[in-house]
C-alpha cells in the first residue's frame, strides 16, 4: 500500500496521465451518453411542473359544453382545460407578424387547479388581469414592439372582422412568459399573413367571443409521475386516448345529428319561407297585375271619354262656329242688302228730294186751283142740290163740272196721298233702313258676343281637354311605371326566391355533404415541440452512439499501453520482491492498486465532471433553439457504472496481465536486466535504394521507430485514434452542414412551394395560373402533386412522398435529379419511378428492381425503379404524370405548385406570401429559404454538439500524445541520458527524440485520416435519422484541420516535453541498471 | 605551470530534507596531460560523483574545476554540453550502448556532432572489433560491448577519457583486456585517461593513483614506473 503511494509519487506524471485519460474517456463517454437522457429529463420535469397537456383535442367544429362534459366523464383524466386559440395579424414596424392568440384561464390560475394546463412561467412583468392585457414570449427576434408596455393591435387577416372572435382587439403586453407548450422556435403555420406564425400572445380567456371552444387540453392521471419519453408513459396515455377517441366518435355523431337536424329544421323553415314567399309573390303579383289591369282599363276609358269629349267639343265648336260664321255671312249679306238699300234709298231720297218739292208745288198749285174752284163747285152743288131739276143737260153739264172737280180733287188728293205715300215711303224706307241698320248692328254685336263666348268656351274646353289629356298621360306613365315596378318586383322576388331556392339547394347539398365533425385526439407525440425536442435529443443520442465509444476505446488503449509499460519497467523490482519471497498477489497488488487508483479515481472524477460538463455544454449549445429551464444533470448510474467498470477493468487487467507475465518468470532472470531485445535490421534496410539515401540520423530514427513494434503500434494507433476522432468530428460537421446547401441550393431549384386547398377544381387552377402568370414576382412555376405513400419491397415498407410533376421535361428546372457519386443526371421517363437514395438504401433496392407503391391499406401498384437520385431530407418517389395516369387510370390532380421567385429576402417573401394567401384556393405558401433556414438552425445547433466532440477529441489527442511521448521518453531515459553524455545539445537531444515522435505522429495521423474516413462513415450512418441522409463527403479542409490539429497538439506536447528532456539528469539516469 | 586538470576543494552536497549528504567533501587534485589516472576507493566514497563533475555531467556545490585552463565549474549547461561533446569521452560500467544501433552505428552516432572525429571503423578495428562492426549490442559479449563503448568514446577524439568502473561487469580476463586497451590508448594516443575502480590491485598500472574515502582525497600516489596491465594479477 505504502509502496503503491510511493510509486505514485515517484511516477506522478504517469499516474496523472492515466488518471487524466481515464477521466477524459469516462467523462466524455458517460457525459455525452447522458446528455440525451438529461435533455429529456429536463424537459420532462419542465413539462410536469408546468403541466404540459398529455392530450390535446381539436375538432373540426369546435367543442360545446356538452362535448366538454363528455370529455370530463372519460375515466383516467385528471384535468380538462377547454380554451380558445386563433391566429391574428399584428403590424410591427414595417413588418406584419402572424400571432397565435391563446386563451389564458385567469380564474384557474390562482392556486393549483388541476384543470390549469399548459401553465405559464412568468419571466418578467405580470400576468394579464383584465381584458386588453396580454403576455407574450421573449422571442428570438426581440421585437421592441413586442416588449412589456407596448400596445399591439390585432386584425383578423381574413374578410371577417376580428371583433367577431375577440371582444378586444388592442392589447397591452404586461408580461413575458415561457410555456412548455412552446419550447422550440417554430410556432407552426397559418393560413393568414405570411403563412408562418411568428409568435404568440396569451390573453384572458374571457376575451374570446368564439361560440365553441377551439382547443381542449387534458392531463392524464398518473402520467406526470412517469417519464414522458418512456413507453410507460405512452402506455398510460394510450387507453385514455382511445377512450377519448370513442367519446369523440360518439360526440361527433351526436353533434352531427344535432347539426343535421338543426340544419334540416333551418332548411325546412327556409323551404317554408320559400313557399310562403312564392305564395306571397304570386298573390302580390296578381294583385299588382290586377291593379295594373284596372288602371289600364281606366286609362282606356278615360281616353275614350276624352276622345268623345274632344269630338263633341269639336263638333259643338264647329257648329257654333258655323252658326256664327253663318250669322256673319248673313250679317254680311244684310249689310250688303242694307248697303244696297241704303244706296237705293239714298238714290230715291236724292230723287225724291229733287222731285218732291216740285210735286208738292204742283200739288199745292192744284190745290190752290181746286180751292179756288171749290166755292163755285160748292155753289153749283148747292144749286144742284137746291135746283134738283135742272135740266139734265145742264145738270149733267153741271154735275160733269162737279164731277170733274171732284175727280180733280180726288186726283189731287190721290196725288197728295201718293206724294205723301212717297214721302212716307221714303221716310219709311229711311226708318226701315235705320231699323235695319240697328238690326244689323245688333246682330253684329250679338254675333261678336257669341263669337267671344264661343272663343272663351272653346279655350276653356281646350284647357279642360288638355288637362284631361295630361291626366291621362300621367296615369299612363304611372301605369308604365307600375308595370316596370311590377317587372322589377317580379324579377326581384324571382331572384330572391331563386336565391332562397339556391340556398336551400346549397343547404341540402351541404347537409348531404356535411361531414361528421371529427375529433382529433392528439397526444404529445403529435405535438411538434415535444417531438421536435425528442428528435433533437435523439440526434444527440445518435451522434453519441459511436463517437464516445470510440473515444473511450482510444483512451482505454492508451491506458492499457501505459500500464503495461509501467509494469514492464518494474521488472527488477518485481524480481527482487519475488526473490524476497513475497507472494504473487502481494507483488501484483501494488500494481493492481496503482492501476485501480488511477483508473477508479479518474473514472470518479470523469463521471462527476462528465455528467455535469457535457450535458450542460451540449444542452446550452444545442438549446439555443429551445426555451427550457437549465439542464438537470442527473447522475446516470448506468453509464457511470459501465464506463467506470470498463475503465477500471481495462487498466487493471492490463496491469494484471503485465504483472502476470513477469511473475511467471524466475526471479533470477527478472533481476538481471531484461535481455536487451535483439537488435534487428528493419525491413527498410532491405530496400537498399532507399536506405542508402538516408543519412545517419534518419537511419537511426527509422531503426528506432520500427524496432519497437509495440511502441510503434500503440503510438500510431493512439494518435491515429485521436486523428480519426477529429476527422470524423469535422467530417460529421461537413456531412450535416452540407445537406442544407446541397438539398436547398443544389437539388431544389425552386424557391417556393404553394399548396392548394383540397377542393380545387380545374377552373380554380385556371384562376391560379392567371394569378401566377401575372405575378411579376414569380419567374417560373410548375404544378406538382405530392402524395403520401408507402414504398414496399419484400417485407420492407417505408413511408415516402410520391411526387408527380406537371411535366417531366420541366422538372429539372425545379428539382435536380442526379446520381450523387457521379453527378450524372437522372431523367424521369414513363418507364418507371426515380427513388431518393436513402429510401432506396433502406429498402435495399437498386436501379432496375421492381417495388410496390402502396396507398392506404390495400392499393398496391408495381413500378420499376429507373433511377436513384441524390437527396438528403425526406424520402421521395418521382413519377411521370403519364405513368401515373396509366397506373391509376385517372388524371393527376395537381395540388402543389413549385415556383421560382425573383428575390429571396424575407420582406419580399412575406409580401408575396401575404398576397398569395389572399387567394382563397391557396392553403399554404412555404419558401425554401425559410425551410433551409429552419434546417440550418437545427443543424447549426447540432454543429455546436459536433464542436464539443471536436474539442473533446482534441483534448484527448493532446493527452494521448502527451502520455505516449511521456512513456517514450521514460522508456528511453537511459538512451537519452547517454546521448546527452555524448555531448548532444538540448535541441539536438530533442530533435533526436522528436524526429521519431514526429514520424510516429505523421504515421498515426495518416492512419487516423484513413481510419477517420471509416469511422466517419460509420458514425454518419448510425447517427442518421430515418428521414435524413447526411452527406457522405468529408471536405478537404476537414482533413487539413484534423491534420493541423494533430500536428499542433504534437508540437505543444513536444514543446512541453522539451523541458522534461532538458531536466533529464544524466547521472541519475545512468546510475542504476534497469 | 598549472596542471592540465585541476580540482580545487570541490564539494558536492546533497540535501535530503534535514540531512546533508556530503558525497564529495572538498576534493582537490590535479592531473597532467596524457596521464593514466586510477581513482580508487570503497563503494560510496564519492568516486563517481567526482568523475561526473569532472566530465561535466554534474556540477559541484562548490569548488573549482579547471580543465585545460578553462574553469568548467562556471560553465552553463550549454557550455557543459559543448565541453562533453568536444573534450570528454565517457565509458560506463554498463556500457550504455544504444541497443538499436549496430556497433559501428553506436560509434557513428557519437561522432555526428564532433569537430574532428576519428574514423569509426578504424577505431573499432583498434579496439579489436573489426569483424563485429555490423553486430547489434545484444549480439556482442560484455567485453565486446565495452569495447564498443570505448571505441565510441575514443572516436570522438576527446581530450579526456573518463571510465567509471569499466570492468565492473566483466570477468577477469575481459576486464584485463579492457584495461589494457585503455592503457594502450593512453600510451599510444597520448590521451588523458581517468579510470575509476574499486579494485586497488590495478593501481600499479597507473601514472597516478588517487585514493578517495568518504568524499575526501585519502592520498595521491604517483607511479614513476607504471607497469603494464598484463603483469598485474588480482
Ligand atoms: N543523488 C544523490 N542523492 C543523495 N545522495 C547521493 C546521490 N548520489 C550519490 N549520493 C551519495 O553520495 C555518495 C557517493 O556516491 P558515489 O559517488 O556513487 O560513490 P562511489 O561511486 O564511490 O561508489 C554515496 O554515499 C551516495 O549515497
Ligand atoms: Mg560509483
Amino acid at each position: 500500500m505504502k509502496d503503491t503511494f510511493r510509486e505514485i509519487k515517484r511516477t506522478l506524471s504517469r499516474f496523472l496521465s492515466i488518471f487524466a485519460i481515464v477521466a477524459l474517456g469516462v467523462s466524455f463517454f458517460a457525459g455525452v451518453k447522458a446528455t440525451s437522457p438529461d435533455m429529456k429529463l429536463t424537459a420532462d420535469k419542465y413539462f410536469d411542473d408546468y403541466r404540459l397537456m398529455d392530450i390535446k383535442l381539436l375538432s373540426t367544429m369546435g367543442f360545446n359544453d356538452d362535448d366538454i362534459k363528455a370529455v370530463e366523464r372519460v375515466p383516467g383524466i385528471e384535468g380538462v382545460l377547454p380554451t380558445y386559440s386563433m391566429d391574428a395579424l399584428v403590424d410591427v414596424g414595417e413588418k406584419e407578424l402572424v400571432i397565435k392568440v391563446l386563451g389564458l384561464p385567469i380564474d384557474k390560475m390562482k392556486g393549483d387547479d388541476k384543470s390549469y394546463i399548459n401553465r405559464v412561467k412568468l419571466v418578467e412583468g405580470r400576468l394579464p388581469e383584465k381584458p386588453g392585457e396580454c403576455v407574450t414570449e421573449r422571442g428570438k427576434m426581440l421585437n421592441p414592439e413586442l416588449s412589456i408596455g407596448s400596445k399591439i393591435k390585432l386584425s383578423s387577416g381574413t374578410d371577417k372582422d376580428i371583433s367577431e372572435s375577440l371582444k378586444v382587439n388592442e392589447y397591452t403586453i404586461v408580461g413575458i412568459v415561457e410555456t412548455p407548450y412552446y419550447i422550440s422556435f417554430e410556432r407552426g403555420t397559418s393560413s393568414i399573413g405570411s403563412g408562418k406564425i411568428n409568435s404568440f400572445i396569451m390573453v384572458p380567456q374571457e376575451d374570446f367571443k368564439i361560440p365553441v371552444y377551439t382547443d381542449v387540453f387534458l392531463t392524464v392521471k398518473g402520467a406526470r409521475e412517469l417519464f414522458c419519453y418512456d413507453d410507460e408513459y405512452d402506455k398510460i396515455v394510450e387507453p385514455v386516448k382511445n377512450a377519448l377517441e370513442d367519446t369523440g366518435k360518439a360526440r361527433a355523431q351526436i353533434r352531427y345529428d344535432e347539426i343535421i337536424s338543426e340544419a334540416n329544421a333551418k332548411l325546412e323553415e327556409s323551404k317554408k319561407e320559400l313557399s310562403e314567399g312564392e305564395e306571397e309573390q304570386k298573390s302580390e303579383l296578381a294583385k299588382a297585375a290586377s291593379r295594373l289591369e284596372s288602371a289600364r282599363k281606366q286609362i282606356a276609358k278615360g281616353e275614350e271619354e276624352l276622345k268623345n269629349k274632344e269630338n263633341e267639343f269639336n263638333k259643338t265648336i264647329k257648329e257654333a262656329e258655323a252658326k256664327i260664321n253663318d250669322g256673319y255671312v248673313k250679317l254680311q249679306e244684310g249689310e250688303k242688302e242694307y248697303n244696297q238699300n241704303l244706296q237705293l234709298f239714298i238714290e230715291k231720297k236724292r230723287q225724291a228730294e229733287k222731285e218732291l218739292p216740285a210735286a208738292e208745288q204742283q200739288l199745292n198749285n192744284a190745290q190752290k186751283e181746286l180751292e179756288a174752284k171749290e166755292p163755285e163747285i160748292n155753289q153749283l152743288k148747292e144749286y144742284l142740290a137746291i135746283t134738283p131739276n135742272l135740266p139734265e143737260e145742264e145738270r149733267h153739264a153741271k154735275e160733269a163740272i162737279i164731277k170733274e172737280y171732284e175727280r180733280q180733287r180726288e186726283e189731287l188728293e190721290k196725288s197728295r196721298a201718293v206724294l205723301e205715300a212717297n214721302k212716307k215711303d221714303l221716310s219709311d224706307a229711311e226708318a226701315q233702313l235705320i231699323s235695319l241698320r240697328k238690326t244689323l248692328d245688333a246682330s253684329k254685336t250679338q254675333l261678336d258676343n257669341e263669337k267671344k263666348t264661343l272663343e272663351a268656351s272653346k279655350s276653356k274646353a281646350l284647357k279642360e281637354l288638355a288637362a284631361a289629356r295630361k291626366k291621362l298621360d300621367s296615369s299612363k306613365w304611372e301605369l308604365q311605371k307600375g308595370e316596370e315596378e311590377y317587372e322589377r318586383q317580379k324579377r326581384e322576388s324571382d331572384e330572391k326566391l331563386a336565391d332562397a331556392r339556391r340556398k336551400i339547394a346549397d343547404g341540402e347539398k351541404e347537409i348531404s355533404k356535411l361531414e361528421k365533425p371529427k375529433w382529433y385526439v392528439l397526444d404529445r407525440n403529435m405535438h411538434m415541440d415535444f417531438v421536435d425536442y425528442e428528435k433533437a435529443a435523439d440526434r444527440i443520442d445518435a451522434i453519441a452512439r459511436v463517437f464516445p465509444a470510440f473515444f473511450f476505446l482510444v483512451a482505454a488503449l492508451v491506458c492499457l499501453t501505459t500500464m503495461t509499460r509501467m509494469v514492464d519497467e518494474q521488472r527488477i523490482n518485481i524480481g527482487t520482491l519475488k526473490a524476497l519471497g513475497y507472494g504473487k498477489l502481494s507483488i501484483a497488488s501494488k500494481y493492481l492498486l496503482y492501476a485501480m487508483l488511477a483508473s477508479f479515481g479518474g473514472s470518479i472524477f470523469g463521471v462527476l465532471a462528465g455528467f455535469k460538463v457535457f450535458p450542460t455544454v451540449i444542452f446550452n449549445a444545442y438549446g439555443i433553439i429551445y426555451t427550457l429551464p437549465p439542464v438537470i444533470t442527473n447522475f446516470n448510474v448506468f453509464y457511470a457504472v459501465i464506463s467506470t467498470a470498463f475503465a477500471v477493468l481495462v487498466t487493471t487487467a492490463a496491469a494484471w496481465a503485465a504483472c502476470y507475465k513477469e511473475l511467471m518468470v524466475e526471479p533470477a532472470i527478472l533481476m538481471r536486466p531484461k535481455a536487451p531485445k535483439l537488435g534487428k535490421r528493419i525491413f527498410l534496410e532491405r530496400i537498399n535504394f532507399l536506405w542508402t539515401r538516408f543519412n545517419f540520423i534518419q537511419k537511426v530514427t527509422a531503426r528506432n521507430i520500427f524496432r519497437y513494434k509495440k511502441r510503434f503500434f500503440m503510438t500510431v494507433l493512439g494518435i491515429g485514434g485521436c486523428t480519426a476522432l477529429l476527422l470524423s468530428g469535422f467530417g460529421l460537421k461537413d456531412s450535416i452542414v452540407s445537406i442544407v446547401t446541397k438539398q436547398f441550393d443544389e437539388l431544389y431549384q425552386y424557391d417556393m412551394i404553394v399548396s392548394l386547398k383540397e377542393n380545387t377544381d380545374l377552373s380554380d387552377i385556371k384562376e391560379i395560373i392567371d394569378t401566377f402568370g401575372n405575378n411579376s414576382k414569380i419567374s417560373d412555376y410548375m404544378f406538382m402533386k405530392e402524395q403520401n405513400i408507402y414504398a414496399v419491397y419484400g417485407n420492407n415498407e417505408k413511408s415516402a412522398t410520391l411526387v408527380i410533376p406537371e411535366s417531366t421535361e420541366r422538372l429539372k428546372d425545379f428539382i435536380t435529379l442526379r446520381v450523387r457519386t457521379t453527378g450524372e443526371k437522372v431523367s424521369l421517363t414513363n418507364e418507371g419511378v426515380v427513388l431518393t437514395e436513402k429510401l432506396a438504401k433502406m429498402l435495399g433496392v437498386q436501379k432496375g428492381d421492381d417495388i410496390y407503391i402502396k396507398e392506404g391499406d390495400t392499393k398496391k401498384t408495381k413500378v420499376k425503379i429507373i433511377g436513384i437520385t441524390e437527396n438528403y431530407v425526406s424520402h421521395y418517389v418521382y413519377m411521370s404524370p403519364t405513368l401515373y395516369e396509366s397506373l391509376y387510370g385517372e388524371k393527376v390532380k395537381f395540388q402543389q405548385i413549385a415556383a421560382k421567385t425573383i428575390d429571396t429576402s424575407e420582406a419580399f417573401e412575406n409580401k408575396l406570401s401575404t398576397d398569395l394567401l389572399k387567394n382563397s384556393k391557396i392553403s399554404s405558401v412555404s419558401f425554401t429559404t425559410g425551410i433551409s433556414k429552419n434546417f440550418k438552425d437545427i443543424i447549426g445547433s447540432l454543429n455546436y454538439v459536433v464542436l464539443v466532440l471536436i474539442v473533446s477529441a482534441g483534448v484527448l489527442a493532446f493527452v494521448v500524445l502527451y502520455n505516449l511521448t511521456n512513456i517514450n521518453i521514460t522508456e528511453r531515459l537511459r538512451e537519452i541520458a547517454t546521448i546527452k553524455v555524448l555531448g548532444f545539445y538540448d535541441n539536438e537531444v530533442s530533435a533526436y527524440v522528436y524526429r521519431e515522435n514526429m514520424v510516429l505522429t505523421m504515421m498515426g495521423m495518416a492512419l487516423g485520416l484513413l481510419l477517420g474516413i471509416f469511422l466517419h462513415k460509420f458514425i454518419v450512418e448510425t447517427a442518421e435519422i430515418d428521414y435524413v441522409m447526411f452527406g457522405r463527403n468529408i471536405n478537404i479542409l476537414s482533413y487539413i484541420y484534423s491534420s493541423i490539429l494533430t500536428i499542433f497538439f504534437s508540437v505543444i506536447v513536444n514543446f512541453v516535453m522539451y523541458f522534461r528532456l532538458t531536466k533529464i539528469d544524466m547521472v541519475e539516469s545512468l546510475k542504476s541498471v534497469d | 605551470m598549472a596542471s592540465y586538470i585541476e580540482l580545487k576543494d570541490v564539494k558536492k552536497i546533497y540535501r535530503m530534507g534535514e540531512v546533508e549528504i556530503r558525497a564529495v567533501d572538498g576534493v582537490s587534485f590535479s592531473i597532467d596531460k596524457g596521464e593514466f589516472v586510477v581513482v580508487v576507493g570503497p563503494s560510496g566514497a564519492g568516486k563517481s560523483t567526482v568523475l561526473n563533475i569532472l566530465g561535466g555531467m554534474d556540477s559541484p556545490t562548490s569548488g573549482q574545476i579547471i580543465v585545460d585552463g578553462k574553469e568548467i565549474s562556471k560553465y552553463t549547461s550549454k557550455q557543459l554540453a559543448a565541453y562533453r561533446r568536444n573534450d570528454i569521452g565517457f565509458v560506463f560500467q554498463f556500457y550504455n550502448l544504444i541497443q538499436n544501433l549496430t556497433a559501428l552505428e553506436n560509434v557513428e552516432l557519437a561522432i555526428q556532432i564532433c569537430k574532428n572525429p576519428l574514423e569509426p571503423k578504424k577505431v573499432l578495428e583498434l579496439v579489436g572489433l573489426k569483424e563485429r562492426m555490423g553486430n547489434f549490442p545484444a549480439q556482442l559479449s560484455g567485453g565486446e560491448q565495452q569495447r564498443v563503448a570505448i571505441a565510441r568514446a575514443l572516436a570522438k577524439n576527446p581530450k579526456l577519457l573518463l571510465c567509471d568502473e569499466p570492468t565492473g561487469a566483466l570477468d577477469y580476463n575481459t576486464g584485463k583486456s579492457i584495461l589494457k586497451l585503455l592503457q594502450d590508448t593512453c600510451r599510444n594516443m597520448g590521451m588523458t585517461v581517468v579510470v575509476i575502480t574499486h579494485n586497488s590491485a590495478i593501481a600499479p598500472m597507473a601514472d597516478k593513483v588517487i585514493k578517495i574515502k568518504n568524499g575526501r582525497v585519502d592520498g595521491i600516489s604517483i607511479n614513476d614506473n607504471p607497469i603494464s596491465v598484463e603483469r598485474i594479477e588480482w
